[in-house]
């Protein structure tokens, strides 16, 4: 709390300052009463209205007061009135001012005014023409003032006429120097610009300098045209009116055109006709041929060609004269060897010609010997030398003849053939023979007892050898058995399935025989059984009923008695049963899986189908396909015969795949 | 009237009696008078703010009875 010192000091300084002086000083600032300064005002209280004297002694001042103000404005409003109406009085006889129609009139006379109102008609009717006129004379200034289309006669445009078909542009006089005295010239702002922008895209374009399809129609192009603008300036684009609608240039042109040659239209729709619609052929259209397979073929041909070429003469002969089968074969081998000389030597022209003619010689010379011939010829000289055959005979086995199942085989038939012809001549013998004495069995059987015994051992002989041969006349000589067919036994289809391996042989049929027989034994012995415990059964149970105590026995006491002999039956029953299964039955599992086609699965097929199944897929298209082929060309296979010899099946192709597996070469001959 | 105490912390402080209306212009005034420096060269302050305006009055900065405030030394920048 600060002392009363320091407020005093203070507010000394805040009077000095002209703040309020704080209160709570020692010193007070005013001492004693304080007045109010008096006003110079009238002496009415400050507050007019604060008793009900002085109210009702102002009431009549206001009153009165309010009353002259009334007063007074109800007076300058009679004042404002007067001056309006004043004024508007002075306005209307101001438009009132001027003769009337009959003040106007000078004088008074009727008839006066009738001879004036003539006069009055005609300066009427001077007025009126004088006003149209003036009418007529500003159309026509007017008139003269429009600018029409006649007036651009000869003004040049700086533009093309393609240019303006595009709505409509506005022209403007061009741009050029005062002093210099070219024409004007017309030109469209707008225009202008575009043709700029399109010079500088131009210019901006790689140009070439020749451009075939830039041509004009009649091929007239000038020689260089990309100099054109170079030599001679750019070529302005313009045209000129001629004031009624249309160019001085397309006049000219038009002239032109008529006095110039006509050109044809040419169509070059028949032209089309012939281009073909697409370039590639159609489908449809082409064939392919498949490729042989001919090469092969025809170079195997070839080979048994060249092989009948040198068998052909020997079987010929031997035919006539078995004797003489070397020597042609000695003659054939040269010629073949010729054939082999003509493709390999090509090198001496002179000499192939000169070989060429001799062979034609020689082969001329010999084709004059025929067969017949070389076979007299032979015949001649085997007789001059008997031993002939001796030695060439020797001279094979020197040779190293070679004796297999195909030599044998084609010397069976040969053989046959002789013997057949030899039997025939035989039998004519022995029936001329049996005509002059007749044979018997009985002098068969005596044999030497007969007075002629010579000529009795000829017939037997004979017999012996005119017997049929039927085993020789069957192919079993050759080695190859004829196929044995389904329509004569089961023995026979049997063999046949066998020899295709469609049936296995197999080593344990005995095996398997004695466990069906086993099997059969047991299932009689197990009848046997049965069947014997049914009847014991039976007579048991008769037996029953027949005995003393079953008389005596309740219903009840019976159907007891009988359960009981019942189960022991059954007991006993079971118990021999038993016995027979084990003595008896040997169980045998034997699984076999059929696949959808109805064949036996061997156990990899069994499993991959097994998995297929658990997997829920089979195999893919191609796999499928493969063994649909596969169970194809089984069937087939086994419906062809067996000595098929053609390309595509057969036991052929199978022996062919065997030879080549064991790399062993040879021909089938049949 | 609030009284205020004015401390430069340096050994100089003084309780100045005033009003809370009155400007921090005349309250310069009246501690120049107390203390004997210059009024132009006073600077007051609450502890840590800004310096006082002259034309605010202390009841604009929240002086009431009792407040003490910083007396610095105004350099006049």
């Amino acid at each position: 709390m600060a002392d009363a010192l320091s407020i005093d000091e203070a507010n000394k300084i805040r009077i000095a300052m002209g703040m309020a002086p704080l209160p709570g000083g020692s010193a007070p600032a005013p001492s004693g009463p304080t007045f109010r300064a008096a006003k110079d005002d009238d002496d009415s209280d400050d507050e007019p209205a604060s008793t009900v004297e002085t109210r009702q002694a102002a009431a009549y001042d206001n009153w009165a007061k309010l009353q002259a103000e009334s007063e007074a404005k109800k007076k300058k409003q009679a004042k404002l009135d007067a001056i309006k109406k004043e004024r508007e009085k002075a306005q209307r006889s101001a438009k009132l001012e001027g003769k009337g129609l009959a003040d106007a009139a000078e004088d008074e006379d009727d008839m006066a005014f009738l001879k004036s109102f003539k006069k009055r008609q005609k300066k009427a009717a001077k007025h009126d023409q004088y006003l149209k006129e003036q009418e007529e004379r500003e159309r026509q200034a007017l008139e003269a003032m429009q600018y029409s289309e006649s007036d651009l006669a000869g003004v040049k445009v700086g533009h093309q006429v393609d240019d303006f078909e595009d709505g409509e542009q506005i022209l403007v006089l061009k741009d050029t120097a005062v002093d210099e005295d070219d024409e004007d010239e017309l030109e469209a702002v707008a225009l202008k610009e575009k043709e700029r922008l399109q010079e500088r895209l131009d210019s901006k374009k790689r140009k070439r300098a020749y451009d075939p399809n830039d041509q004009d129609e009649g091929g007239q192009g000038s020689i260089l045209a990309q100099y054109d603008e170079e030599i001679e300036g750019k070529k302005r684009k313009a045209f000129t009116l001629d004031g009624q609608g249309r160019t001085v240039e397309e006049l000219e042109k038009a002239a032109v055109d008529e006095s110039g040659p006509k050109r044809v239209a040419f169509s070059l729709d028949i032209l089309k006709d012939d281009t073909p619609a697409n370039d590639y052929m159609d489908i449809s259209d082409v064939k392919i041929k498949k490729p042989k397979k001919k090469k092969s073929k025809s170079s195997r041909r070839k080979h048994v060609e060249e092989d009948e070429d040198i068998f052909s003469f020997p079987v010929d002969d031997t035919a006539e004269n078995g004797a003489m089968d070397v020597d042609e074969t000695e003659d054939a081998v040269p010629k073949l060897r010729k054939k082999i000389f003509e493709g390999s030597f090509v090198d001496d022209d002179d000499l192939q010609a000169t070989l060429a003619a001799q062979r034609q010689k020689a082969l001329k010379s010999r084709k004059k010997m025929r067969p017949e011939d070389i076979a007299r010829q032979m015949r001649e000289e085997a007789s001059a030398t008997p031993d002939v055959q001796n030695t060439t005979e020797g001279d094979e086995e020197d040779g190293g003849l070679l004796i297999d199942e195909t030599t044998e085989f084609v010397q069976n038939l040969r053989q046959e053939s002789e013997e057949a012809e030899d039997n025939r001549q035989r039998r004519r013998a022995t029936s001329a023979r049996s005509s002059v004495g007749p044979n018997t069995p009985g002098n068969l059987g005596t044999g030497g007892s007969d007075e002629d015994g010579d000529v009795n051992m000829e017939p037997s002989g004979d017999h012996d050898d005119a017997r049929p041969r039927p085993v020789s006349i069957d192919a079993n000589a050759t080695g190859i058995d004829a196929e044995e067919t389904v329509d004569t036994s089961v023995a026979g289809t049997l063999k046949l399935l066998r020899q295709r391996n469609v049936i296995q042989q197999s080593s344990e049929g005995g095996i398997s025989n004695k466990a069906y027989r086993d099997r059969e034994n047991f299932l009689a012995a197990k009848k046997e059984a049965e069947e014997y415990a049914e009847r014991f059964a039976k007579q048991q149970r008769e037996k029953e009923r027949d005995s003393a105590r079953w008389g005596q026995m309740s219903a009840r006491e019976r159907e007891e008695w009988s359960r009981k002999n019942n189960t022991e039956r059954d007991k006993i029953e079971s118990r021999k049963m038993a016995e027979i299964y084990n003595k008896k039955y040997v169980p045998t599992f034997n699984l076999e899986y059929v696949d959808e086609h109805g064949r036996t699965m061997n156990s990899k097929e069994a499993f991959k189908q097994l998995s297929h199944q658990f997997h829920g897929k089979g195999s893919g298209n191609t796999k499928t396909q493969k063994q649909l082929d596969k169970i194809a060309a089984e069937n087939k296979k086994m419906a062809e015969s067996s000595l098929e010899t053609s390309l595509s099946g057969g036991m052929s192709t199978a022996l062919d795949q065997q030879s080549k597996k064991h790399k062993q070469a040879g021909v089938r001959l049949q | 009237m609030i009284i205020v105490t004015v401390n430069d912390r340096l050994g100089t402080k003084a309780q100045i009696p005033c009003l809370a209306s009155d400007p921090v212009k005349v309250f310069k005034a009246m501690v120049a008078a107390r203390i004997g420096r210059a009024p132009h060269e006073i600077m007051l302050k609450r502890q840590g703010e800004r310096p006082f305006k002259d034309f605010m009055t202390l009841e604009d900065y929240g002086v009431s009875n009792g407040v003490q405030l910083d007396l610095e030394l105004d350099t006049g920048d």
